[in-house]
């Protein structure tokens, strides 16, 4: 039976008290004429989600088995690295949306690979690419990245570096060399420098 | 007797590279084989050649200006990844699209996905040594390619979709160029069958090969074609209907969801993976005529283009593209850019499967599985 994301919530928060948060639920907008409302999303303790995580795979009205997208989102200013699960049911046709808050200089967060065997390699892109570690994954290397490269580039305080053994990685804006190109040879401004 | 040669201790492990440049891995994707003899141990992939950052690249161009680029997250079925790309936006800023927008996004999205199963299917073929299948297949793909030329003026990343519609109504004439090449299609589809799918020796070739359970490409995370030929019946086309989707199927009652079935060896094999995605020609075929017959009923106007494009919130949406249910989440944080976009694709997922998928697989069999598995190198790294 597929359940409204309030229903589903209100589930887990009985199952796991302490690990769930207030559900955060934005108005669909009278505007919206074709789309579906945004999502809810339940908000749950870091240190709790890997019993979170058994209990909607497992729970009969619940039974989420397919993990559709892990993303980390890097809140430079608040200082908080948001990782947020969407997750569906194949048999119910429900989905829900779980968050995680984490704080950015320790972002440490249990794996759940032993739940869905999906996650395996979702965890490792966005420990790749956002430097979050996922306690208790089998093999927690870079994914996209080189093995050696420094640093988590998808980190909004993420500087480029300059090479990368010795090759330079970096080039001139092609858009100001077509400006320059344009104002030398035709006298006039390209589009794209106008500001 | 693969079980038999993983466990004998003879130490004469080799360890093979395939790729980044080799014809069979679909693109710049490396694989490390540790075989002994024949029969693989595993096979590791390892991506990220093809990184582009492309979700960094949203992070500095715009909702407007990133829709260019998401051709380049699947340039096989460009269509499908502008559509997610509108509709997550559309659904995080609340912006209307006009009917007839949502019919032209649909029968592009049709006509490409057509055009990307030629490509899997005549060069999955090809991986295996037919060669004949292949200029078949893209000898079709020739006409879409000609067909989506004339609505949007490209042949590969056609950057068709906007916020809040498409980007051109149908030229003059389109519609019937469209019809008579649908006419030509259908038997073409049948000539592919006798040509390849129930051609013995492809039959015996790919029959029982790499066989993916239900509930493993569930726990996987399989989607699309690849999750249907292991026997789940779930089309977001049809299971959660987008888009104008619910209208066209009501039009076609009886619509059958293709899935794998397992007559040539088992449930899930590569052959069911092959077989799935030339029904789902078929269908793509039915739910073109009849779009292309309902367009006709409505209002003119195609694009609404939205007046500000700053954004607040999150947002999460789901399309079904060729090589399956692609999702995009992206967070408004109020600026003119999104603070975050982030595409989980049907070939990373797909990928994932391979190291375990490819234990006590015959060498030559891998090829069948990348083959199969449909997977596209640039939407693997984005």
């Amino acid at each position: 039976m597929k359940r409204p994301a309030a229903e589903i919530h209100a589930l887990l928060a009985a199952a796991h008290p302490e690990g769930i948060g207030e559900l955060v639920a934005e108005a669909a907008d009278a505007a919206n004429k074709n789309g579906a409302p945004r999502d809810a999303v339940s908000p749950v303790v870091a240190g709790k989600w890997l019993e979170v995580a058994r209990t909607l795979r497992t729970h009969a009205d619940l039974q989420m088995d397919f993990l559709q997208c892990l993303t980390a989102v890097d809140w430079l200013k608040q200082g908080e690295i948001h990782v947020v699960y969407h997750l569906y049911s194949y048999v119910h046709r429900h989905a829900h949306v779980c968050r995680l808050v984490v704080p950015r200089d320790a972002a440490r967060v249990p794996s759940v690979t032993s739940v869905w065997r999906t996650a395996d390699w979702l965890e490792r892109e966005q420990y790749d690419l956002f430097g979050v570690v996922f306690e208790g994954h089998p093999d927690l290397r870079r994914l996209l990245m080189p093995d050696d490269w420094i640093g988590h580039p998808m980190r909004k305080d993420a500087r480029e570096p300059r090479d990368y053994r010795g090759m330079s990685i970096q080039r001139p804006n092609p858009l100001e060399l077509v400006a320059l190109h344009d104002a030398t040879r035709l006298g006039v401004q390209h589009e794209g420098s106008k500001k | 007797m693969s079980e038999l040669i993983l466990e004998s201790d003879s130490g004469a492990e080799l360890t093979l590279n395939m790729g980044p440049q080799h014809p069979s891995t679909h693109g710049v994707i490396r694989f490390v084989i540790k075989t002994d003899g024949e029969i693989m141990r595993e096979a590791d992939p390892d991506v990220g050649y093809l990184h582009r950052a492309i979700e960094h690249i949203a992070e500095r161009v715009g909702y407007e200006g990133f829709m260019p680029y998401t051709d380049r997250v699947d340039y096989v079925c460009a269509m499908t990844a502008n559509h997610v790309w509108a509709a997550a936006v559309e659904k995080l800023g609340a912006l209307p699209v006009p009917r007839r927008g949502e019919y032209l996004r649909v029968i592009s999205d049709e006509l490409n996905r057509i055009s990307s199963h030629c490509i899997a299917l005549g060069a999955m073929a090809m991986d295996l040594g037919a060669i004949t299948p292949f200029p078949y297949a893209l000898r079709e793909r020739e006409y879409v390619n000609d067909l989506l030329e004339a609505l949007c003026g490209a042949r590969l990343t056609y950057h068709y979709h906007r916020l809040g519609g498409v980007g051109w109504d149908l030229p003059a004439g389109w519609r019937d160029r469209c019809l008579a090449w649908i006419d030509h299609f259908e038997p073409v589809i049948d000539e592919f069958d006798r040509l390849i799918t129930y051609n013995e020796i492809f039959c015996k070739r790919l029959g029982g090969v790499a066989a993916i359970t239900a509930a493993e490409a569930i726990d996987y995370g399989l989607v699309g074609p690849n999750l249907r030929a292991s026997g789940v019946r779930f089309d977001l086309r049809v299971d959660e209907p987008y888009s104008v989707y619910g209208e066209i199927l009501a039009a076609l009652p009886g619509f059958e969801v293709p899935i794998g079935d397992g007559r040539m060896g088992a449930v899930g094999d590569a052959w069911d993976r092959f077989r799935v995605r030339v029904d789902e020609w078929r269908g793509s075929v039915k739910l073109l005529r009849v779009a292309l017959d309902q367009i006709e009923k409505t209002e003119p106007g195609h694009w609404d283009r939205p007046k500000k494009t700053r954004f607040k919130g999150e947002a999460f949406a789901r399309i079904e593209t060729a090589r399956g249910d692609m999702g995009c989440y992206v967070v408004g944080d109020g600026t003119a850019n999104p603070y975050r976009a982030r595409f989980r694709t049907g070939s990373f997922n797909a990928m994932a499967i391979v190291r375990e998928k490819s234990r006590g697989l015959m060498l030559a069999d891998l090829v069948a599985l990348i083959a199969s598995l449909d997977v596209v190198a640039p939407e693997i790294d984005r």
